[in-house]
This record gives structure tokens, C-alpha cells and sequence, in this order.
């Protein structure tokens, strides 16, 4: 099962305070949304009606959080059983990142009420990209609830004793775990492919340097190399102690399949660029092709960092070059929403200061949760 | 028979007079027929108002105007409808005798009679640039305006400065709004502004016993309320964007709007498109010379007369909507700023993080 | 078993790559199910040429739909700018080199429409004569249908706290009913904008370019674009510079339902994965109880 333990330790840190501050303010302009409308309190508008709620709170949050994905897959199908101890701190990321895009779209659309239509036969629209990303997410989270289920059912449960409702539960979850982990790969396979999906409606609006008939194909691998980018970001972050060298061995190799899986990222990405005969278009340098440029300078760096055994060693490696190819798929899906989306000749979008704080502090309530939870909670596993 | 005080003028003025200058009025102000006959009624009465009429920096072409004022000869009628107290041009006196005609007159009508202001009131120099009987016209507009019931300040000059106003101005001229302060004035501005434009204001304080309504310079509204510019016939090519060029070519004998000569039209106030001036009711873009703005203080005798004028509202048929319409959002300073703290703090902890890990592994 | 399982692993892999990948190698949508014009779809036919930019139809459009009075930046009354969620149709101006030309834009009630193949709660659909209409009791106010518009039609109401998407109905529920046509083209002074079946309208306007070709680009713009729309256009004016975009023959829905379908239809290739996942995770859950 693991030795995985509460961290422990205060629970209201500086830290913690500043970022519950950061979540007040959120929640104020929260409420001015619900009372004025979107339009009070973003620079949404109809020429550029999907900024960074969409787009940072849905799309990179997602992606973002998908260690829980990847875990599972070389946890439960590869059977690398050694990399078991990852795999609870990347379920809770994902389970409160997930938990955290779906609640956004409760402000982020116009008529939330409705959101219910997804679920009700006579709305449901199977031909949407959409709506096929809106269900599979729902069930995700559902999923991700009952992975994470038996982290807070030993918290509750009397050490060692096999009795009791709770320890039956936590053996009940255990028996079924083959059928809910394998949902925690298709699962996330297919609305990450559904999230890059949304943009081939966008056709021509969407420039020729990142639309491409790939674009969901895409979207599942980079999700999958910025998978075992965050997990091996958060145990650097969390542990204080390298002296294992078996531990630091596991990390290199998930940013080495990172590498690869990234390295054909890089190469698919090209091969539309070029198909798309857009590659003059990077020449321009212009908005759209400096950031196209950062996305492949964020990603040669990030690769760089752990180019061979050597250099994975080294924790301080790890942590770079996984943050750095992180910032690649994460920008990816700004430019391919954001940057890269022009409905009409001269529209330009930026979000505007309370929009920003809203995704900024349902952000730093992730964080807040998240922390807080693995400090009281058996969450991650210490050496 | 009037009764003229030493006036060059004599005429007969008959019932028939009052009810056509009624008439006029009425147009004039935009009310109904069915204001005529009080209006006549007012003007038989026979107790009138004094009024003193003053004249500074001035051509003395607002007299005339009111002179030339015709069918019916309304300066005749007029002049039997107010009592004339005091007027340099048309009183046959001078000198001594008709200065003395005037302190007599302030003396006899104190505190009721009002006071016609013409002409600018020079302030430089202590106002010695006018000097009328060995006073300056600053001290006698304040002299005589002390203990008068209202002024009535006529034409351009006496409004706001008019032509000895323009620059540089060598003699301080300014209009009588500038000088005194605690009197209600009423300007009727113009160059010279329609004589039935004061006639008007007269008549209808005479019958309703109050000023009509003013704009905040003092000006009737009935006559200032509104742009030329929208008033003028000419104002559907202006729209379709048809325009002279040069005098005497085609545009400008095909009549088209003279906006491009620098009719300044459409940034002053006035009524001369509707009621116009002389007989044949003509006024200057009728005959095809473009408005200079004798009206508008900064406009006439200020802006040059081929200057293209401002043009504050676009006219509805031109406005059509542009094939891409780009709605920009200029980013405020303070999102950018915190776009910019946001990104900043994660490449700072991520570095900081960084530092603090080993660079290889501990053996 | 090691090498079993890996195999089977590569073959999984190879095969989702494989299908994900088939439109990189066809080039071309697996649509199953295009969406075609049908003979009783309802349209209009739009010609540039005979307008002469009166705005009647705006005028008619807002009081038969009952819009409010939209105001332009500067303050002047009833002069949109634009399409918005107060006016669902606009006359615009173009002035350029080739001349000067007057364009209508409203909804173009594409024949496979983007707003209906990606709204997740079919509040967009395309009814049995060809009207794309909206209904707010579905909509939840996801704004995809605004994003994936090629021609950015549909507007919402971000200044409302529960705001609904607007656009030009053809005026189904008014209009249509009372007179048989829309607002816009019963108050059409010049005919520069007629109501029909498509298919007629069509007939109409490939006759116009045979009888004057010396007045027409050669083109009816909407015959193909995005898979052809039911609001056609002619125009001396090149399209592009009336704003029309460039679009390719095909919509972009069928390209995006064909990969949806590939990879969905029946959810049978999900469920095959998820098997066989499952499978593994079984097999590799017996093996490591024996730690």
C-alpha cells in the first residue's frame, strides 16, 4: 500500500495567508460576475469570447495537472510499481485541478444553470467536441474522487485494524482499483484529445501555425510529457532529501520517456507547420511568431536539462528542465486559444485586472487545498 | 401719427403695422398664429419701456440693420413701442444737450429702464481707447448700467467682443458680460445679427413680461438654439459629399455645400439659414459665399475665413459601418502589471526552488 | 508475459496513432454524415450590386424582432456599428480602389453549420427548411458557437447577469409567419436582397452572372464556402474585401466529426483500450499481491 504520511506542520503559514488573500479578492469579483454579468468584469467580448478562464482556468489547468494521468499509466499498465509513491499527490493535484476547471465554467458561461443540459438526453449533443470534453471530465473527476478515496478513509481508519466500515471501504477500493485506473487513462486520453478537438472548429481563425487535423493527437502528448513534468516539479518541491539514489534514478526516468514523448511532440508539431506551408509565417515576427518561437526555446531549454544520465542526476536538473518543458505545453495552449485565434482583422484581448484575479485567486485556492491536505492527510510518501 | 422725439424718422404706422410685425415675431420666436394678437395687443399698449441705448467700439451697422428692417417699417413701429430715451444716431441733439438728455433719462427712469448696449468696451489703457462727452466707455457702460432693470448687449461686439476683439486685440475690447456682473443680459450676437432677432426678444418680453428662454451666453434659444450647419439648405450635399472646391467651379455652380471654402457652419449657432436677411430673405451660402461665424466668439474674427471649420457631430447618412469594425481592448496598467507580477513570481519561486537543489546527486 | 504485454502495449499505441493520423494521410474529412442542401431550404440571395444602402432592412429587421436602438461610439442615434446582441443584421460600407459597394451581413444559415456541430447542448440546430435557430433554454452560455462561427455571427450578452446568444433567425417566429418572408427582404426597396428556396435563389443568381457577366466577379459566393451557405452573394467587389472570408469547400464540422466519429462512433474503440487496460491492471494487480 505504501508508507505514504501527513506532512504535518503548521497550517496556516505566511504563505498559506497570502494566498487565502489572493482567493478574497477573487471571490469578490466573483460575486460583481454574478450580479453584472461576464462583461463587467472581463475584456471578453464577442470578437474574443474565450480568454483566460477558458483558456488558462480549463485548458492549461488541466494539462497542468495530469500527473494523476501518466502515474497511472506507468503505475497500473507499465506495473513500474516503484513509481507507486507518486502516484496519490498527482491524484489530489488532478482531482482539485479538474474540480477546480469544472467549477470555473460555473462563471465562466452565461447561462450555468444549464450546464445541467449536458447530462439531460434530450440536450446532449454527441457530435460536440465539447460536449464530449464537459462529460468525460465530469466522470474524471468521479473517478479521481474514488482514486483519492482511500488516502482520506486511512486517515480515519484505527492503524492496522481490518474492521470497521471504513476499512472495508478502503478494501473494496483496492479489489476494484484495476477498473477505476483504467478509466484514469482512457479517461483523460479522451478529453485531452477533445480539448485539442475544440480548435479545428475554429478553421481558419485559428493561424496556419497551429491548426492542424493532429491538433487532438497533439494535445494527448504533450499532456502526457507535461504529466510527468509536474509530478517530477512537486516531489523536487516537496522533498528536501536526495540522498537516495534509487529515488533521484526514478525521477530521471520519467523526465527521460518525458523527453522522448516531448522529442516527437516537436517533431508532429513541424511536420503541420510545414505541411500547412506556414513556416514564413514564423519569419514575420509578430506576436504570433515570437510566441510560437518562445513555445520551442522554452522546450530546447527544458530538454537540455536532462539530455543524458549525467545531467539527470542532478535534482537541480530535474526541476529545471521539467518546469521548462512544463511553461512549452502550457503556452501551447495559450497561443493555440489565445495568441494564435483572430475572429476579425485588428481584435486584440487582454484580460482585464479583476478577470486575472478571479483565475488567479481560484488558483491560489488550488494551492491553498492542496497543501493543506497532504499536510493532514497520508498523502505523500517521505523517505 | 407717432410720437417721435426728435427723430429723424416720421412715419404713419397704422393697426395694419402692428399685426404684421406680430406676425413676424411670431415666426420669428416659433410660436402659433394664435399668439398674434396678443402680441398686437402689446405693442398698442401705450406704457413703454425706457430704454437707453448705448454705443462703444462699434460700425453702428446694428442701428442700420434694424433700420433697413422692412415690411412693415418696424423701426417706425418700434420706435412707438419703446420709448427711446437716449440713442447717438438717431436723436438730432449733440453735445451737451444730449448728454444732459441722458442723465435726465437715467434720473426720471431710474432702476427700470433698459439699457441696449451696441459695440465693444475697450479695457486697455484704463478704456481710453473710447472716450464719448470726456468718459471712457468703461465707466460710462458701468455708470449707466448701475441703475438700469436689464441689458440687452446687440450684435457680435457688445456680446463678446466682436471685430475690435480679434487679434491681438491691441485694445483690450471685450463684450458687456465682461464687465458687469450683477444685471441679467441678454446678447444677441451677429454681424449684424437679424434685426427681428432683438425685435423678437422685445416683443416677446413686452407681452409676456419675461425674457425668452436663454442658452448659458445669454442668447435666445428660439434664435441660437441651434447649428447652421443644421438648419442649412445645403446640408444634404454636405452628407452625399458633394462640395465646391474653388469659387466658380462646377461644385460651386452646381450649388453644392462650400465646407471645403471653410463655411463654418457647422460650428456656429444661429438662425440666418431660417429667416435669412433683406428682402429676398438671402444669406451668405445662399449666395454662395461660405459662413465666417460673424456670431461665434472664437469662430468670427477669429478663425480664418478659409480655415476648414470643426465639425461636432458627423451627419447620420455618412456614418456606415466599416467592413471590419476591430474592437481593440487597450490592457489596463494594472492588469499588465499584474500579468507581469504573476509571471514573475513563478519564474522567481521556480528559480529560487532551483537554487536550493542539489546540482548532482549527494554520494 | 513481459514481452506479451509490451507488444500488446505497442500495439495499442501504434494504433491510435495510426487513426489519429489517418486525416494527415487522406488529406480529407471521414465524414459520415455531411451535411447536404436540401430542395425546400429556405435562403436569401444578396446582390451587392442593386443595394444601395438605405438600411430599410435594419430598420425593419429591429422593429420586426423588436431590438433595441443601438447608438454609435460618437453618441448618434440608431447607427450600429456592427453585428451585436442588439442588431441582428447591418448594412456595411466598403470603399476602395475597385469602387465602392454596400455588403448585409446576418447570419449565413450555413448548410453544415459550426455553431450546430459544436454546441455541447444543442441550443443551435438546423431545422427541417434549412433556419438555423437558437434556443436559450438549451444554451448555457459556453460561447463555442461565437469562437467556431467562420463569419462571427452570433453575438451574447456579456452585460447581462444571464445572457442569451443572438442572431438572425430569418425572422421565423415573426415575419416568416405574417408575410412569408423576412423583415429584411419585404422592406428591400430595390430587390437588392430576395427570399427563396436556395436552390432557386441559386438558379437566380447563376442566371444574373450569365445575362450581365460585365457587372459580376463570376462567382456566387456561398454555392461552396464552408460547405455552402443559404444566404448567397454577388458582388463586383471581390468577397474578401466585402469581409466574406476565403473558406474552403468544405465545413469544418465535417472535418472535426469525421475525426470525432473515427475515434468515437459507438464508443467502441474507447471501450476496447479501456478492456484491455483493464485487463493489464488486473494481471499486474495479481502479480504484485505477492509482495
Amino acid at each position: 500500500m505504501g508508507h505514504a504520511k501527513p506532512l504535518g506542520g503548521k497550517i496556516f503559514t505566511p504563505p498559506i495567508l497570502f494566498l487565502s488573500a489572493l482567493f478574497l479578492i477573487s471571490a469578490y469579483f466573483l460575486v460583481l460576475r454574478y450580479i453584472n454579468g461576464i462583461g463587467y468584469v472581463s475584456n471578453l467580448t464577442d470578437n474574443q469570447s474565450w480568454g483566460i478562464w477558458k483558456v488558462i482556468g480549463v485548458l492549461v489547468g488541466a494539462a497542468f495537472v495530469n500527473g494523476g494521468y501518466v502515474t497511472a499509466f506507468f503505475v497500473y499498465i507499465m506495473n513500474k510499481g516503484a513509481y507507486h509513491r507518486f502516484v496519490r499527490q498527482a491524484v489530489l493535484f488532478s482531482l482539485l485541478g479538474y474540480s477546480f476547471a469544472g467549477l470555473s465554467l460555473t462563471y465562466d458561461t452565461g447561462r450555468y444553470v444549464n450546464l445541467l443540459n449536458f447530462f439531460i438526453p434530450k440536450y446532449m449533443q454527441p457530435n460536440s467536441a465539447l460536449f464530449e470534453v464537459g462529460v468525460c471530465i465530469t466522470a474524471y473527476i468521479v473517478i479521481l474522487a474514488i482514486e483519492f478515496l482511500p488516502a482520506l478513509l486511512e486517515k480515519i481508519m484505527p492503524e492496522g485494524q481490518a474492521q470497521g466500515l471504513a476499512a472495508q471501504l478502503h478494501g473494496f477500493l483496492n479489489k476494484i482499483l484495476f477498473l477505476t485506473v483504467a478509466f484514469g487513462v482512457v479517461l483523460p486520453t479522451m478529453h485531452q484529445s477533445g480539448l485539442g478537438q475544440l480548435a479545428m472548429l475554429f478553421g481558419q481563425k485559428l493561424s496556419p501555425l497551429w491548426q492542424t487535423p493532429l491538433i487532438s493527437l497533439l494535445y494527448v502528448i504533450s499532456s502526457i510529457f507535461m504529466g510527468f513534468c509536474i509530478v517530477t516539479a512537486l516531489e523536487c518541491v516537496y522533498t528536501s532529501n536526495f540522498k537516495k539514489k534509487e529515488y533521484v534514478r526514478l525521477l530521471g526516468t520519467m523526465m527521460k520517456v518525458a523527453g522522448y514523448v516531448a522529442i516527437l511532440y516537436i517533431i508532429l508539431r513541424w511536420i503541420e507547420v510545414v505541411r500547412n506551408g506556414a513556416v514564413g509565417q514564423a519569419f514575420v515576427f509578430d506576436l504570433k511568431a515570437n510566441f510560437f518561437w518562445l513555445e520551442w526555446i522554452l522546450i530546447i531549454v527544458g530538454l537540455y536539462f536532462v539530455r543524458n544520465e549525467q545531467a539527470r542526476f542532478s535534482p537541480k536538473n530535474l526541476f529545471l528542465g521539467a518546469s521548462f518543458m512544463m511553461s512549452s505545453g502550457l503556452l501551447y495552449r495559450l497561443n493555440s486559444y489565445i495568441i494564435g485565434y483572430q475572429s476579425v482583422q485588428g481584435q486584440s484581448y487582454f484580460p482585464s485586472f479583476p478577470e486575472l484575479m478571479i483565475s488567479v485567486g481560484m488558483f491560489a485556492l488550488q494551492l491553498v487545498l492542496f497543501v493543506t491536505i497532504v499536510k493532514i492527510f497520508p498523502v505523500m510518501e517521505k523517505e | 401719427m407717432i410720437r417721435s422725439k426728435n427723430l429723424f424718422v416720421e412715419k404713419e404706422v397704422g393697426r395694419r403695422d402692428f399685426l404684421k410685425l406680430s406676425t413676424k415675431v411670431a415666426t420669428v420666436l416659433g410660436l402659433s398664429p394664435a399668439f398674434i394678437p396678443q402680441f398686437s395687443h402689446a405693442l398698442e399698449k401705450k406704457d413703454k419701456p425706457a430704454v437707453i441705448w448705448l454705443h462703444f467700439q462699434e460700425c453702428t451697422g446694428c442701428t442700420e440693420s434694424l433700420l433697413r428692417a422692412e415690411g412693415p417699417d418696424l423701426a417706425a413701429v418700434i420706435l412707438d413701442v419703446i420709448s427711446l430715451e437716449y440713442h447717438e444716431t438717431l436723436f438730432a441733439a449733440a453735445g451737451h444737450q444730449i448728454e444732459d438728455q441722458l442723465h435726465a433719462a437715467m434720473e426720471r427712469y431710474k432702476g427700470n429702464y433698459v439699457l441696449v448696449v451696441e459695440g465693444a468696451i475697450p479695457t486697455k489703457a484704463d478704456g481710453h481707447y473710447c472716450m464719448i462727452g470726456g468718459k471712457t466707455a468703461l465707466d460710462s457702460l458701468k455708470e449707466v448700467a448701475k441703475d438700469c432693470a436689464a441689458i440687452i448687449a446687440i450684435g457680435s461686439c457688445a456680446s463678446w467682443g466682436g471685430i475690435p476683439s480679434s487679434g491681438p486685440n491691441p485694445t483690450g475690447a471685450v463684450g458687456v458680460g465682461e464687465i458687469i456682473k450683477d444685471k441679467p443680459i441678454v446678447t444677441i450676437p451677429g454681424c449684424p445679427p437679424s434685426p427681428y432677432n432683438f425685435l423678437s426678444t422685445v416683443v416677446h418680453y413686452l407681452t409676456f413680461a419675461k425674457l425668452p428662454a436663454l442658452d448659458d451666453l445669454g442668447r435666445p434659444k428660439f434664435a441660437y438654439g441651434r447649428l447652421i450647419h443644421d438648419q442649412c439648405e445645403r446640408r444634404a450635399h454636405f452628407d452625399a459629399g458633394r462640395f465646391a472646391h474653388e469659387f466658380g467651379d462646377e461644385g460651386h455652380r452646381e450649388g453644392y455645400c462650400l465646407y471645403q471654402l471653410g463655411c463654418k457652419g457647422p460650428s456656429t449657432y444661429g438662425n440666418c439659414p431660417e429667416i435669412g436677411f433683406n428682402r429676398e430673405k438671402t444669406w451668405p451660402v445662399n449666395v454662395g459665399h461660405p459662413c465666417f461665424g460673424c456670431i461665434e466668439s472664437k469662430v468670427g474674427f477669429n478663425k480664418s475665413i478659409h480655415e476648414l471649420s470643426e465639425v461636432p457631430f458627423a451627419a447620420p447618412p455618412q456614418v456606415y459601418a466599416k467592413i471590419e469594425e476591430t474592437g481593440n481592448t487597450t490592457p489596463s496598467l494594472v492588469a499588465v502589471g499584474a500579468v507581469g507580477a504573476v509571471v514573475g513570481v513563478a519564474a522567481t519561486a521556480v528559480a529560487m526552488k532551483a537554487k536550493k537543489l542539489p546540482g548532482s546527486e549527494e554520494e | 508475459m513481459k514481452i506479451k504485454r509490451r507488444n500488446f502495449l505497442k500495439g495499442i499505441a501504434g494504433a491510435g496513432v495510426g487513426v489519429a493520423a489517418s486525416p494527415l494521410l487522406t488529406g480529407k474529412a471521414l465524414a459520415s454524415e455531411v451535411k447536404k442542401l436540401k430542395p425546400n431550404h429556405v435562403g436569401m440571395l444578396y446582390d451587392a450590386t442593386k443595394c444601395i444602402g438605405c438600411k430599410s432592412c435594419e430598420v425593419a429587421c429591429k422593429k420586426a424582432n423588436n431590438m433595441p436602438i443601438e447608438y454609435d461610439p460618437a453618441g448618434i442615434y440608431d447607427a450600429p456599428r456592427d453585428l451585436s446582441e442588439k442588431t441582428l443584421n447591418i448594412i456595411k460600407l466598403y470603399k476602395g480602389p475597385e469602387g465602392t459597394s454596400f455588403v448585409k451581413r446576418q447570419c449565413m444559415h450555413c448548410v453544415d453549420p459550426n455553431c450546430v456541430s459544436g454546441c455541447p447542448t444543442s441550443a443551435l440546430n438546423k431545422t427541417e427548411n434549412g433556419i438555423v435557430t437558437y434556443d436559450k433554454d438549451a444554451c448555457c452560455g459556453c460561447r463555442y458557437c461565437q469562437m467556431n462561427c467562420p463569419f462571427n455571427i452570433p453575438k451574447f450578452e456579456f452585460n447581462d447577469f444571464y445572457g442569451e446568444i443572438k442572431k438572425c433567425e430569418l425572422c421565423r417566429t415573426t415575419s416568416l409567419i405574417k408575410d412569408g418572408q423576412p423583415a429584411c427582404t419585404a422592406a428591400c426597396p430595390t430587390g437588392a436582397v430576395i427570399f427563396g428556396t436556395v436552390t432557386l435563389l441559386l438558379a437566380e443568381a447563376k442566371q444574373r452572372l450569365k445575362d450581365s457577366p460585365g457587372d459580376y466577379i463570376d462567382h456566387v459566393y456561398g454555392e461552396f464556402e464552408g460547405g455552402g451557405t443559404s444566404v448567397l452573394y454577388l458582388s463586383k467587389i471581390p468577397f474578401e474585401k466585402l469581409g466574406l472570408p476565403n473558406l474552403p469547400d468544405y465545413s469544418q464540422a465535417s472535418l472535426s466529426e469525421g475525426i470525432q466519429h473515427t475515434l468515437y462512433q459507438g464508443l467502441i474503440a474507447p471501450a476496447v483500450i479501456y478492456a484491455g487496460l483493464a485487463a493489464i491492471a488486473f494481471k499486474n494487480r495479481s502479480g504484485k499481491e505477492e509482495d
